[in-house]
């Protein structure tokens, strides 16, 4: 696994996040109870990139969910940065863009940044001039800046998305949580944005959780690709990726992409070859 | 829609990243009439809407003169009794007798006082109530039975009521138009906070907005078009309410115009109350639309008609 103790630490990078022996359990219309994740386990390190691939409908969105505090696991331990989930202000980008239709770009972007959670924390910008120059530089990052006052119906989806992104990074989290971010885009804007992803958070040490259904991308951006495996939603092998970020164009064409990604394309389609002996 | 304002070229070719549908207000559908439109949309299409609007224009004037020349005309053809019906022609004269001698406008003071009194008054009450009931589970169980009945009821029928308990002079006027106003307000905001989408409550979970925070960041801002049809449907009912309230006993007032002049059989001044009262209701709808506009800029369809 890459090591990153060249990147200095950033303010607010501490906390790794660990879930241990979580299950979560749905009734279903019919009032059978569907098993969701069944004692799911999963590390990941502090400044640690790990990707999640399954198929759909395996509870990765359930698993990130849960991350987020934004649904109760049944059973099972879950700690983000050291703290149960929902108490510390994670970074998040959905598959939705789910942006304020009533904040301009800018303004989407810098959300996060008054509220008073960020108060007296590393992560609050200490001064406006401070908070405006990153907000300013995100724009810059994610190409958004002659965008800053339009409204979000004013641009396009992948725009929307990388608004999305910004608005996730202004507050500097220590974990980032991200759900098929680049799913609802074409493929060219999509591998720009893993590039982008790539400049800006495996550069800086941010805990992250990224999930998709497309292999490469989680191979391009992890330290770690986690295979998952659906009824129940499970972990059925872990891949190190063991290249140095930020990655570029370079990487993400190399014939070790394609090759791995074979190999977890064959693992995934026929699950039952490389599924754990669960009595 | 956001493909077609993708502009081309942006960061290396790419656009037309079609998919996902644009977060937006309940009504935000087309982002053209927006008031700092994307440089890019096309001069012929403001064009078109320009020619638009004049068209639509032009058709109300049309229908707004051939309608009271045919009144006009059957007046002198078939001449009723003043006390029937007076031709459009009347009423200016009728107006101008009545603003002179300073009584029309002691009325219109009067009415204007009471209407905006009772109006101010519903609005302060129901848009915190409203967005307390909408955003509490626990506020809107114990309010919702009496909203419901309230609601149900037509509210004029507590009219004698407010005259019983507040005599004949202001008090009971701005309660009777507070009460008919109140409604629609409180429940159009509820409704608008139910509508913000849950992805945005969502959001504001994710980044530990507190609770005060996302009420003010999300549900209030959520809701605000929906809060400015409350706004207009009480203004209608509001002005109702001047009315009926003066029907109940008043000194002076434009519904107290309308009565005593019928009484009067002088049907002109009957009806310089009844257009002042819908001159009333069109100027005060166009405000509020451009208040709305002011208000709630990322909403590009304010809906033009009620
Ligand atoms: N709120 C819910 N109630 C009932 N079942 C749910 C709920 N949310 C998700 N599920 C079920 O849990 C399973 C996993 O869903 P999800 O985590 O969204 O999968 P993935 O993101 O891997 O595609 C699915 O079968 C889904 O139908
Ligand atoms: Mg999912």
């Amino acid at each position: 696994m890459t090591t990153r103790e060249t990147s200095p630490p950033r303010p607010g990078t501490s906390g790794g996040v660990s879930v241990r022996d979580v299950s979560k359990r749905y009734a279903t219309p019919k009032g059978e109870t569907l098993t969701v994740l069944d004692n799911v386990s999963l590390d990941v390190q502090p400044g640690e990139f790990v990707s999640i691939v399954g198929p759909s409908g395996c509870g990765k969105t359930t698993l990130l969910r849960i991350l987020q505090g934004l649904e109760q696991h049944d059973s099972g331990d879950v700690l983000v940065d050291s703290q149960p989930p929902g108490k510390v202000a994670t970074g998040f980008v959905f598959q939705k863009a789910s942006l304020f239709p009533w904040r301009t770009v800018e303004r989407n972007v810098s959300f996060g940044l008054d509220l008073t959670v960020l108060k007296g924390t590393p992560n609050q910008p200490p001064s406006k001039a401070e908070r405006k120059r990153r907000v300013a530089q995100l724009l810059e990052l994610t190409n958004l800046t002659e965008f800053a006052d339009y409204y979000p119906s004013q641009i396009s989806g992948g725009m929307q998305q990388r608004v999305n992104l910004a608005r996730a990074l202004a507050i500097q989290p220590s974990v980032l949580l991200m759900d098929e971010p680049f799913s609802a885009l074409d493929a060219q804007t999509r591998e720009k944005l893993q590039r982008d992803l790539q400049k800006v958070v495996a550069g800086v040490g941010t805990t992250t959780v990224f999930i998709t259904h497309d292999i490469r991308e989680a191979i391009f951006q992890a330290d770690r690709v986690f295979v998952m495996a659906a009824n129940p939603g499970r972990f059925i092998k872990i891949y190190e990726i063991d290249e140095k970020h930020p990655r570029g164009a370079e990487f993400q064409q190399s014939d070790r992409i394609a090759e791995l990604s074979r190999e977890i394309w064959k693992l995934l389609h026929v699950p039952k070859v490389e599924a754990p002996a669960v009595p | 829609m956001a493909d077609q304002l993708a502009r081309p070229g942006t960061e290396g070719g790419m656009d037309g990243t079609g998919g996902s549908v644009p977060t937006a207000g309940p009504r935000a559908q087309t982002p053209l009439q927006a008031t700092n439109e994307p440089p890019w949309v096309a001069q012929s299409e403001k064009v078109r809407r320009a020619k638009a609007r004049r068209r639509s224009l032009i058709r109300g004037l049309v229908s707004v003169v051939v309608v009271l020349a045919a009144w006009e005309a059957a007046v002198r053809i078939f001449q009723p009794s003043t006390v029937i019906i007076v031709g459009p022609s009347a009423i200016p004269a009728a107006f101008w007798k009545l603003a002179e001698s300073g009584e029309l406008w002691h009325h219109f003071s009067v009415s204007m006082r009471q209407f905006l009194m009772g109006y101010l008054v519903a609005v302060a009450l129901a848009i915190p109530l409203g967005l307390w009931m909408g955003a509490s589970r626990r506020a809107h169980d114990y309010g919702d039975p009496w909203l419901t009945a309230l609601y149900a009821t037509p509210n004029v029928a507590l009219a004698p009521l407010f005259v019983i308990w507040l005599g004949f002079g202001d008090p009971a006027h701005v309660a009777i138009i507070a009460l008919v106003a109140f409604f629609p307000v409180i429940i159009n905001t509820i409704d608008g906070v139910h509508a913000v989408e849950r992805d945005l409550r969502e959001v504001g979970i994710a980044f530990r907005a507190n609770r005060r925070e996302a009420f003010a960041r999300i549900d209030l801002p959520g809701a605000m078009p929906y809060i400015f049809t409350g706004l207009r449907l009480a203004m209608a009912r509001a002005l109702v309410g001047i009315v009926v309230a003066d029907l109940f006993g008043a000194q002076a007032g434009l519904g107290y115009l309308i009565l005593t002049s019928s009484q009067l059989f002088q049907t002109a001044n009957v009806f310089v109350g009844v257009l002042i009262l819908a001159a009333l209701g069109v100027g005060l709808t166009f405000g509020l639309r451009v208040l709305q506009k002011k208000l709630t800029p990322w909403q590009t369809d304010v809906k033009e008609h009620q």
